[in-house]
């Protein structure tokens, strides 16, 4: 009786170790603006949060009114380098292109493409001038400048000690006069998470 | 009634066979060291991937990430290394299941948990990873995750000195990213880290004395100007006065020391149970590369010094394991025996027979490691103009004479007052 007991023990462990070592994945869609926090580490919604509040914020502020009375028209920005001075591998770029989004939706600035993207269209115009016909060819010489570039830092700080961690994170961003240098809008944006890791695993 | 007594038997000998097949033996990976003696990590690689994820996710992934960084597949490399990271941090909890199966069953059953050197040495080539990329920006981050476990899991510093040659890598970093206060702090923490545990690397001493003068932090030259002597602070300053630039070679060679099975058996005729004891040993390969060169225009431009001997870490690591391995083979021996004794009782002589032939079989060492790792560790900071160079080699001096040269093969950009770091790995001349 005991050893039947022994071996019912024995194979239910077994069948806990076999259990955590098999099995397909299981998927389910949810949607692009659900919060989902897995690891706790920088996600999709922090992007989005932040590029979201912090254009907002931007938007808001008297630079923009100042241009269209300077200058006419909307202002065009550029994005220039945003550091990732954090503990973890952010995409910047995934965070620009929210900060792209946001700002052309808002209808109240332009962006200019990048230094990167600029080579694309450029090359692709060189070819347009041996090949495309004259009433379709776009000119040389007739790129719209920005006005502003955009450029900023995400940091963080962690304390940490065994399973937990506050973690801090701030992202810095600026927008600085392509004319003169001014520091026209500067932005800070601060997210704050505690986490705690299960000490248990199955 | 015989038959029925006899079941539960059978059914512990086939569970044992059934376990047998899943204990982490961890004695394949000799297939998969081997083409890296003759250099073929694309081979090595290839066995890897048809032996499959047999020892754990983990312990796979961080063996394809370093064979796909030997073979140049770098962003291949990095993806494997990050995908180990999170399964890693996963381990870090208590499973009851795995711990019953090791006090009652068997070691090794459940998934791989790197000991901190692995740990810390999957950050340091992701790092040398990202630099391989020109990405200064992710090696940082490297450094920071490098930091920040060390602090979280050890309390800042990593158990035998561990974390040397990763802290003194992420000073590179540092100064590569234009953060001489980042860099003096990493160092100094390198250098305290050495000191405890062993000799200084004189790099380490140059770089410290360089720092601490650029930060303008005079009592600190001072000071290490009486512990490491006068001659260091002329060869700290020549980059500095001569506006120059540095390549600065991490080499990776050989193999660290594998673990392999010792297991002893013994009869006890009266307790009539069979003692069966299986703990980990270490096996030590020899490192047939006995130094490192950097040679450019075919005249060597500076030898190497040794940062880091995995061997060292992986004995050290293995002593501190030991005692709880030894009382964990106690535990297992103690309930095989209370099982062989009542199933004497039950079955008699057979069921106690039995219970010992299941008890043997199961009984395992859990001798999984991250054999693909270097033994040694080195270090060659060549002092250079800044510019743009194509035709830089590495010398690899073997233990028998022999010398192979390798070329780089790419181009190495050297900026003034910054150090240019590359990673080589090989493991025989």
């Amino acid at each position: 009786m005991q050893v039947n007991a022994v071996i019912r023990a024995a194979a239910l462990a077994a069948v806990l170790v076999l259990a955590g070592c098999s099995g397909a994945p299981k998927v389910s869609r949810i949607g692009t603006d659900t919060v989902t926090d897995v690891s706790g580490r920088w996600n999709d919604t922090d992007s989005r949060l932040v590029s979201e509040e912090m254009i907002a914020d931007m938007l808001s502020r008297p630079w923009i009114e100042e241009h269209r009375l300077n200058y006419g028209g909307r202002p065009a920005v550029i994005v220039g380098r945003i550091r990732n001075v954090s503990h973890e591998h952010i995409n910047t770029e995934t965070f620009v292109k929210d900060i792209e989004r946001a700002l052309i939706n808002s209808g109240r600035a332009d962006f200019v493409a990048s230094r990167d993207e600029r080579d694309v269209v450029r090359e692709e115009r060189a070819d347009q001038d041996v090949h495309a016909s004259e009433a379709t060819r776009s000119a040389m010489g007739q790129e719209r400048g920005a006005d502003y570039m955009l450029s900023g830092s995400i940091n963080s700080i962690v304390d940490a000690a065994g399973r937990r961690a506050v973690v801090y994170y701030q992202v810095d961003l600026e927008l600085i006069s392509m004319k003169d240098n001014r520091k026209v809008w500067i932005g800070q944006k601060k997210i704050k998470k505690d986490i705690e890791a299960g000490a248990i695993r199955p | 009634m015989a038959s029925r007594n006899g079941l539960p038997a059978c059914v512990a000998v086939a569970f044992a066979m059934l376990l047998g097949g899943c204990v982490a033996a961890g004695g394949w990976l000799r297939s998969v060291e081997q083409p890296l003696y003759h250099n073929q990590p694309d081979l090595a690689l290839k066995h890897l991937e048809s032996a499959g994820q047999k020892d754990g996710v983990a312990l796979y992934l961080i063996h394809k990430g370093l064979l796909l960084r030997m073979a140049g597949d770098i962003e291949g490399s990095i993806a494997a290394f990050e995908a180990a990271k999170p399964l890693i941090t996963f381990q870090e909890a208590t499973s009851i299941s795995e711990l019953a199966s090791s006090l009652v069953l068997t070691e090794g059953l459940g998934g791989y948990q790197p000991p901190p050197f692995e740990q810390i040495q999957l950050h340091f080539y992701q790092a040398l990873n990202r630099l391989e990329l020109g990405d200064l920006e992710g090696a940082r981050v490297e450094a920071m995750q490098i930091d920040i476990l060390l602090q979280r899991r050890w309390g800042g510093f990593a158990p035998h000195g561990a974390d040397a040659t990763a802290r003194y890598l992420s000073g590179l970093i540092f100064e590569a990213n234009g953060e001489p206060d980042d860099a003096l702090i990493a160092y100094r923490k390198a250098y305290q880290v050495y000191r405890e545990h062993g000799r200084v690397p004189v790099d380490l001493q140059r770089r410290l004395l360089r720092l601490a003068y650029i930060n303008g932090l005079d009592a600190l030259v001072q000071q290490y100007l009486r512990e490491f002597g006068d001659t260091r602070l002329e060869e700290a300053l020549q980059m500095l006065e001569r506006e120059q630039g540095e390549l600065v070679l991490i080499a990776a060679t050989g193999l660290v020391p594998h673990r392999r099975e010792e297991v002893a058996m013994h009869f006890d005729p009266q307790l009539g149970f069979s003692v069966a004891m299986a703990l980990p040993a270490l096996s030590f390969p020899h490192d047939a590369i006995a130094s490192v060169a950097v040679r450019h225009d075919g005249r060597v431009l500076q030898g190497d010094e040794v940062l880091a001997d995995l061997a060292e870490l992986s004995g050290a690591q293995l002593e501190a394991e030991m005692p709880a391995l030894m009382a964990k083979a106690i535990a297992r021996n103690v309930a095989r025996a209370i099982a062989a004794r009542e199933a004497a009782e039950e079955m008699g002589a057979f069921g106690s027979f039995m219970v010992n032939v299941a008890g043997a079989a199961m009984e395992a060492a859990d001798i999984r490691s991250w054999s693909t790792l270097p033994r040694h560790i080195r270090v060659v900071s060549v002092p250079l103009a800044p510019g743009t160079y194509t035709g830089i080699e590495v010398d690899y001096h073997g233990s028998n004479g022999h010398v192979a040269t390798q070329s780089l093969g790419r181009e190495i950009h050297v900026r003034a007052g910054m150090p240019t770091i590359v990673g080589v790995h090989r493991v025989s001349p």
